[in-house]
């Protein structure tokens, strides 16, 4: 079931949302780590925010356990420059690994753009980690293009491992 | 390129960045339609920009040639904080840089870099992300050379 997030869905998004980073740490060292208290600052921050006309916070709830979490908001991406309305951003989406393939994934991001169109959006845009080569194949499989990349550099040249 | 002086933008050089902007948009144009724009886009592009100028988070950097005083390139960086929650709690991001196309091949664009990342130091930043465009393999052949790696793609979808 794809239903609203609560203030009482908190504690569980927050347990999501720690299980993401790992996921995105374990692609590559490059990727964001959590900070100590990253989870109950995000959780802190979600639930001032299951308010705001301009967030929708998602979750897929089996068995009466929330073992997924889609969050997306509406941004104005400089839309008085280019031809593009407002649009859609996906901001954090993730399903329990063991609930995988059974669709739910998918079901979120539907639900989201549902109060996307909802909200008179044309568009919506989303980050995935390049190196994530399953979540660009759901998303190409989803009806998503790739149109710009996150390239990323040192401002000092790395050090090979050992060397001072 | 000893005949270019390469110096932070101030907002007498909106005009000319905006038309080197606007040059980079319709050569992007040609590749994405993501990139259509609006039909007063460079007005409200040099708007923003002034805006940039005054923001200390940002800094834009202008290639002058000599001869003339005419803008043949231009760069953006900024310091963003990471999402909530994520670390490190700031990176440098270049957002744009474009090379006038008379002036390719000049060593502009690594200088332009040099002059961002010597910024990027001074703000206590250690790694930075550069925005290209994902049909545009030139654009992201000149920063893989410079030792940049792929690192998150940004898609959208049509609703």
């Amino acid at each position: 079931m794809i239903r609203l997030a609560t203030v009482s869905d908190v504690p569980a998004i927050s347990r999501l949302w720690e299980k993401l980073v790992a996921y995105h740490q374990a692609l590559g060292q490059d990727m964001p780590a959590a900070v100590p208290d990253g989870a109950a600052r995000y959780g802190r921050s979600l639930a001032d925010r299951l308010d705001d006309n301009h967030t929708r916070v998602l979750v897929a709830e089996v068995d009466g356990q929330v073992v997924g979490y889609v969050l997306g908001v509406v941004v104005d991406l400089m839309p008085e420059i280019f031809e593009h309305h407002a649009g859609g951003f996906l901001a954090d989406i993730f399903v329990e690994e063991s609930y995988r393939g059974r669709g739910l994934g998918r079901a979120l991001v539907r639900a989201l753009e549902d109060w996307f169109r909802h909200n008179g959006l044309r568009y919506f845009e989303w980050h995935v980690a390049s190196s994530n080569k399953s979540a660009l194949a759901f998303w190409e499989a989803m009806g998503g293009h790739s149109f710009m990349v996150r390239m990323r550099a040192y401002i000092e040249p790395k050090k090979p491992d050992g060397a001072r | 390129m000893d005949n270019v002086t390469v110096r932070a933008a101030g907002s007498h050089d909106l005009p000319a960045l905006a038309a080197l902007w606007h040059e980079r948009m319709t050569l992007l144009l040609q590749f994405d339609r993501r990139f259509a724009l609006a039909p007063d886009a460079r007005e409200q592009w040099a708007e923003a920009a002034a805006r940039w100028l005054a923001t200390p988070e940002c800094l834009i950097v202008a290639a002058e040639r000599k001869a003339d005083a005419a803008l043949v390139g231009y760069a953006i960086g900024w310091i963003e904080r990471a999402p909530l929650g994520l670390l490190p709690a700031q990176m440098g991001c270049i957002s744009d840089m474009h090379i006038a196309a008379h002036s390719h091949q000049s060593g502009l664009g690594r200088r332009l870099l040099d002059s961002l990342r010597t910024w990027f130091r001074q703000q206590g930043v250690e790694s930075l992300t550069i925005r290209a465009a994902r049909r545009l393999p030139v654009e992201q052949a000149f920063w893989r050379a410079l030792g940049a790696t792929e690192w998150v793609d940004v898609m959208w979808m049509k609703l």
